[in-house]
């Protein structure tokens, strides 16, 4: 028997089709679109007293202060160095993690493992950087083991040479657990007859990897890698505000550290708002850029 | 009555004030125990009387003839405590009781906020959506005067007038007026200031044992103290390990600690620029006359050397760029550093050290001094927040009636002789801590001190204990079982070690000691400033901090000096001095 | 068929990596766990390991001695209840048209371009207080979860997954007659349940842990959910406004370190519990979970 769908045209099933949009569409314009008049706050000296319609007017002043600084060039090249690596490492790792447990065949093992470096992404950096700073520090397990080996000991939070190195480093160690478990779920979608029939044709563990595995959880890495993008101002204010001080400063002063501070002597929404909208601005290039990208040169679409 | 008649009569009402006050006859009424007649009856003359409203809008301790209900911003800590088993809330507790009973006003909490990043928040949000309670506080001069400005706050200068207790206006005098100062804009006072208390001077907390240990002779010179310090760091008189042992820490963890500023808090070496006559991070009078910055003057340079000296030698802790607080309150608490800068309230901040070893003995110095042989300290900010009420509220005097009646209470010596019901609840919640006070007191600038002579007099014998507030009263017991502990050769308790060190020893010593009081003489912000202060700073901090552990010379100072008024300092020098002329 | 029971170095090495793995992350749970249990000295004094020193509740009983907090566990419980229902059904109701491609569904090219406008230009938060505001939602348990409705990046990864199922099952109910709801719920649920599972967990976490929009919305502690009331429980209170000895022991007792810590433990826990339920769908080997043909 045929149903009523095999005859319904297709004009008919779009509008299934914006009927299923209709309630997402309408949250999204009460509670994003309204608000992103807002934005206009940018180009003001908001006061909270004289409101959005009356604050004044102050044009591209507040852009301007950001990138007249004497230290801007410094900070939005800590800021994309820091995060760059961040991102690079925050799917490097999980996915190499995910890869790695997807060989484990001892279930309970396997489970063990996954619950446990889950963990740490629920523990706040103000209490995961006293961890970092013990095992950094002068006298932690690091440079007792440097001058186990004979070499001088160093202060690593305090040097412009490793800051950017241990940010990226302890980030991706926080958080891997927690980011490969979506790479996790994309694994168990592979067919397994592709696995049996390689295994019929002789192919070893690399061959499976290279030619089923990897090209089967490739578009989720690269939606991953292409949502992670619009990230690249943001470089982890929790963490480098907990771990950095004035020495560092050449180097791991970031974006957001910054505005805090300033915003720390007079509350500025508006220098707040400027900023949001340089991160969105330059989110969206690197994201069409990224979608520009992936169509080129291969046949998916990410959008 | 019309309120055209009404207004009319709060003029004549002001007039007849004003000139009693002018005339010096106004009688200090506030005389304890009669609180609940109204004591200003005969100030305000006899008219008065006629309407009860105008009665209670023009004095001090008059209840409202009928409950007024007031809107309020309300900070409430997330943990806040009743006692068992009663039904209370922010809203209905032993000091709303107290307040209703007293002056028959009730509060309404539009918003209760947490802490005062939250409270902060939601006074904002209060603002933007322009809906502000009757009455609320703010943290900071600029949002004062932000509301000031837009016409959103109420004049209170008749209200204080009129309204104001003896007491209340002896506090404020406690710090010349400063408070009520900075709360006026154009002749016209836009809030009741919740006072600062001075903390008194830094002082040098050295391990007593330790120098005992090593025959190690008081401290008196720059010198003395680095040799001190040296030999502690050298010697291990703790039993540490070779090179354990760190000299003294200074804290530069987050935004608000560093090496120097916030005068009288903990890990900073303010004394020491202060005794070459630098004042780091505050704005001063200059010599010649006008506001100077003193972080870029170059009496900076002698203090930087000391530091810069006492870091190359091992004096200073050599890991001060990454010592978090935790980090040096480990040290100090593990037995690990026996030398440090803080206000008199260090034994709360040492507590851990002498849990983990009762034998440990701290001994404090106020110290280094200046070439006149005293230390030199700079009061802080006046004011911790500012009260207001909102334009149109109908009661303005409420805040104020409602601020004298709890400083009767907390400061004054009311509680002693009022035995009704409401007065005792609310001495037990304040002694408990139970629930929050809706518009709380504030203190005298010298509270500190004269809590160490109350308590010292009553422990001598020559002060009724009864004859203090109720919280200095509890300091004075904590101190008496420490010092019987001590007589029946017991170990004391924690926390009475703690209020005896505090209370009595280090307090004793800021009594005791004569001290320069330097007085800055801007705290707020210029216009510039809130762009382009923290560039400012940053270069400050960082080039102050490379000179400190030996990157650079301290001649780079001069350079740093430069290239701080280029970027803009002298701009914002020249602001300042506007601002406050 | 994939070798069973054999050990050869590479799989020896591949449990040497991921035991290696593990027990770097099970160092600061541990410390974290052991800090909560241990007394303010011991804790200021940095001499916790991975063992609690001078054992102690002290935190705990700060944290969970109190009715607020359980009227806090239960409004944050509604709020993961209802608002991960809401995220769910408007991530599957969003992705599903939007997984189309241009010949089914033409309005998708439109439609995608709004989601990602959403995404990178996040709504300003003085705006969307008053929006809220407006709606009446202040202290309501809607201003927890409405704002926050669509999560975007969510809804690009569902239509994602939505896209890799393969087309021949889509076809083979096309012919059959179902409608686009039928098609969606007949088939493409099911064969993205891991998908839907992680995006679950991610909405639960995200939910449990956002404290701040508990502070922005919520005018009373009263009405705090779990985290919000979490994170204003402090140690830093002013110690010359305390008269009372018990006050002054406790905060002799609990630093910030064993309290932060003991925060975090109580606050996970929940999260703990619910993850075995939810990791079955995406820790599954390789033969179950998959695709049926």
């Amino acid at each position: 028997m045929k149903g009523i769908g095999y005859f319904m045209s297709r004009p008919k099933k779009q509008w299934y089709y914006h009927l299923m949009m209709l309630p997402g569409m309408i949250f999204l314009i009460i509670f994003n679109f309204i608000p992103m008049f807002g934005i206009v706050m940018a180009f003001q000296d908001f006061s909270p007293a004289k409101g959005i319609l009356e604050s004044r007017w102050i044009g591209l002043d507040n852009f301007k202060f950001i990138f007249g600084l004497k230290e801007s060039r410094q900070i939005f090249s800590n800021t994309i160095i820091i995060s760059f690596g961040k991102i690079l490492l925050g799917i490097l790792i999980p996915v190499c993690f995910s890869l790695l447990l997807n060989e484990i065949k001892a279930q309970f093992f396997k489970r063990m493992v996954q619950t446990i470096v889950y963990m740490p992404h629920f523990l706040s950096w103000v209490v995961f950087a006293a961890v970092v700073q013990g095992i950094f520090s002068y006298d932690g397990p690091i440079n007792a083991l440097l001058m186990a080996v004979g070499v001088e000991p160093v202060m690593f939070l305090g040097s412009n040479q490793w800051f950017r190195t241990i940010m990226v480093t302890t980030d991706s160690w926080k958080e891997f657990g927690y980011g490969s478990i979506i790479y996790l779920a994309a694994l168990t979608g592979i067919d397994p007859g592709l696995y049996e029939a390689a295994s019929i044709d002789g192919a070893g563990r690399w061959k499976r990897l290279l030619h089923i595995t990897l090209p089967g959880i490739m578009p989720i890495i690269l939606i991953m890698l292409t949502m992670a993008l619009p990230n690249i101002l943001n470089a982890g204010f929790d963490q480098i505000f907990n771990l950095y001080n004035p020495l560092v400063y050449k180097s791991g002063d970031i974006l957001d550290t910054y505005v805090y501070r300033v915003g720390m002597l007079k509350r500025q929404y508006s220098l707040g708002t400027a900023v949001g909208l340089i991160k969105s601005v330059v989110g969206m290039i690197l994201i069409l850029a990224a979608n520009k990208l992936v169509t080129t040169f291969s046949d998916r679409r990410m959008f | 009555m019309s309120k055209k008649l009404k207004q009319l009569f709060s003029l004549l009402l002001t007039v007849i004030m004003v000139a009693g006050l002018l005339g010096g006859c106004s009688s200090s009424s506030d005389s304890v125990g009669t609180l609940t007649e109204p004591m200003d009856a005969e100030e305000t003359s006899e008219e008065s009387t006629s309407d009860p409203w105008q009665l209670a809008a023009t004095s001090t301790y008059e209840p409202y003839p009928e409950t007024v209900t007031y809107t309020v911003g309300l900070r409430v800590r997330a943990d806040v405590a009743y006692p068992e088993g009663s039904t209370d809330t922010a809203e209905e507790s032993a000091y709303t009781r107290f307040l209703k009973t007293k002056l028959n006003i009730q509060n309404m909490n539009v918003f209760e906020a947490a802490d005062d990043n939250d409270y902060n928040q939601k006074v904002s949000m209060a603002i933007t959506s322009g809906e502000i309670p009757d009455i609320m506080s703010v943290g900071t001069y600029e949002e004062f005067k932000e509301l000031v400005e837009n016409d959103m706050v109420a004049d209170l200068t008749e209200a204080y007038n009129n309204c104001a207790s003896d007491l209340m206006k002896e506090i404020y005098a406690s710090n010349d007026n400063r408070s009520l100062d900075m709360a006026t804009i154009d002749g016209k006072l836009y809030a009741i200031p919740t006072t600062t208390i001075s903390n008194g001077p830094e002082m040098l907390w050295l391990r007593g044992d330790w120098m005992d240990k090593l025959g190690l002779e008081e401290p008196k010179t720059l010198d003395d103290i680095k040799n001190i310090v040296k030999a502690f760091v050298e010697k291990d008189p703790g039993e540490n390990g070779a090179g354990k042992t760190v000299g003294i820490p200074l804290c530069i963890d987050g935004d608000t600690n560093y090496i120097y500023g916030n005068y009288s808090g903990a890990y900073k070496a303010n004394n020491i620029f202060t005794s070459f006559g630098a004042f780091p991070e505050q704005w001063i009078e200059g010599k010649d006359g006008t506001a100077v910055y003193g972080s870029v003057q170059p009496e900076m340079k002698q203090g930087l050397q000391v530091l810069a000296d006492w870091y190359k030698e091992g004096v200073i802790d050599q890991q001060l760029a990454v010592r978090t607080y935790d980090d040096i309150r480990a040290l100090v608490t593990d037995g690990k550093c026996g030398s440090y800068f803080c206000g008199w309230w260090a034994p709360y901040e040492l507590a851990g050290s002498y849990e983990l070893n009762p034998d440990v003995e701290w001994r404090a110095y106020i110290l280094p001094t200046g070439p006149d042989n005293k230390v030199t300290m700079w009061s802080g900010n006046p004011n911790q927040n500012y009260f207001v009420v909102r334009k149109g509220f109908e009661h303005p005097e409420l805040l104020i009636k409602a601020k004298s009646i709890t400083l009767d209470y907390n400061q004054g010596e009311a509680a002693y002789t009022d035995d009704s019901v409401e007065c005792k609840e609310y001495l037990d919640y304040v002694a408990h801590g139970y629930g929050v006070e809706v518009i709380g007191g504030f203190d005298w600038y010298d509270a500190a001190a004269r809590a160490y002579q109350h308590i010292s007099e009553a422990i001598d014998g020559t002060r009724n204990p009864e004859e203090m507030n109720a919280y200095e009263h509890s300091l004075y017991e904590s101190c008496s079982k420490y010092l019987e502990a001590v007589n029946n050769n017991e170990k004391p308790e924690k926390v009475n070690w703690l209020d005896y060190n505090a209370r009595m020893v280090a307090s004793k010593l800021v009594n005791d000691t004569e001290v320069n009081i330097v007085q800055p003489v801007f705290f707020s912000q210029t216009d510039s400033m809130s762009l382009m202060w923290e560039s400012l700073k940053t270069l400050e901090r960082t080039t102050m901090l490379k000179i400190v552990t030996n990157e650079i010379s301290v001649d780079e100072f001069d350079a740093f000096v430069e290239e701080w008024m280029n970027a803009g300092g002298q701009q914002i020098t020249e602001e300042v001095n506007e601002a406050i002329n | 068929m994939i070798k069973r029971g054999k050990l050869d170095s590479l799989t020896v090495l591949i449990y040497v990596v991921v035991t290696v793995l593990g027990l770097s992350c099970l160092f600061p749970i541990l410390n974290t766990l052991a800090l909560s249990f241990s007394s303010s000295a011991a804790a200021t004094a940095g001499k916790v390991g991975i063992i609690p020193v001078d054992f102690t509740l002290s935190s705990y009983q700060k944290i969970l001695n109190d009715q607020q907090l359980w009227r806090s566990f239960l409004i944050s419980m509604l709020r993961v209840l209802l608002g991960t229902s809401l995220n769910i059904f408007l991530v599957i109701t969003l992705a599903y048209p939007l997984s189309r491609n241009q010949r089914e569904f033409g309005a998708q090219k439109i439609y995608i371009k709004f989601v990602l406008f959403a995404m990178l230009f996040n709504g300003v938060m003085v705006p969307t207080y008053m929006v809220v505001q407006k709606l009446g939602m202040i202290n309501s348990i809607w201003s927890l979860i409405f704002p926050g409705a669509v999560s975007t990046g969510n809804v690009i990864l569902m239509m994602n997954f939505f896209r890799s199922v393969p087309k021949a099952l889509e076809e083979a109910a096309e012919i059959d007659g179902a409608t686009p709801f039928q098609i969606l719920w007949n088939i493409f649920i099911p064969a993205s349940k891991p998908c839907i599972a992680t995006i679950v967990l991610f909405c639960i976490v995200w939910h449990w842990n956002d404290y701040f929009s508990g502070l922005l919305y919520m005018t009373k502690v009263h009405n705090y959910p779990l985290q919000t009331y979490i994170q204003m429980i402090a140690t830093t209170f002013d110690i010359s406004k305390i008269t009372d000895i018990k006050k002054l022991q406790e905060f002799l007792m609990i630093s910030e370190k064993t309290l932060n810590s003991a925060k975090i433990v109580v606050s996970v826990i929940p999260l703990l519990l619910i993850y075995p339920f939810l990791q079955k769908y995406f820790t599954t080997g390789l033969v179950v979970g998959a695709v049926k043909e």
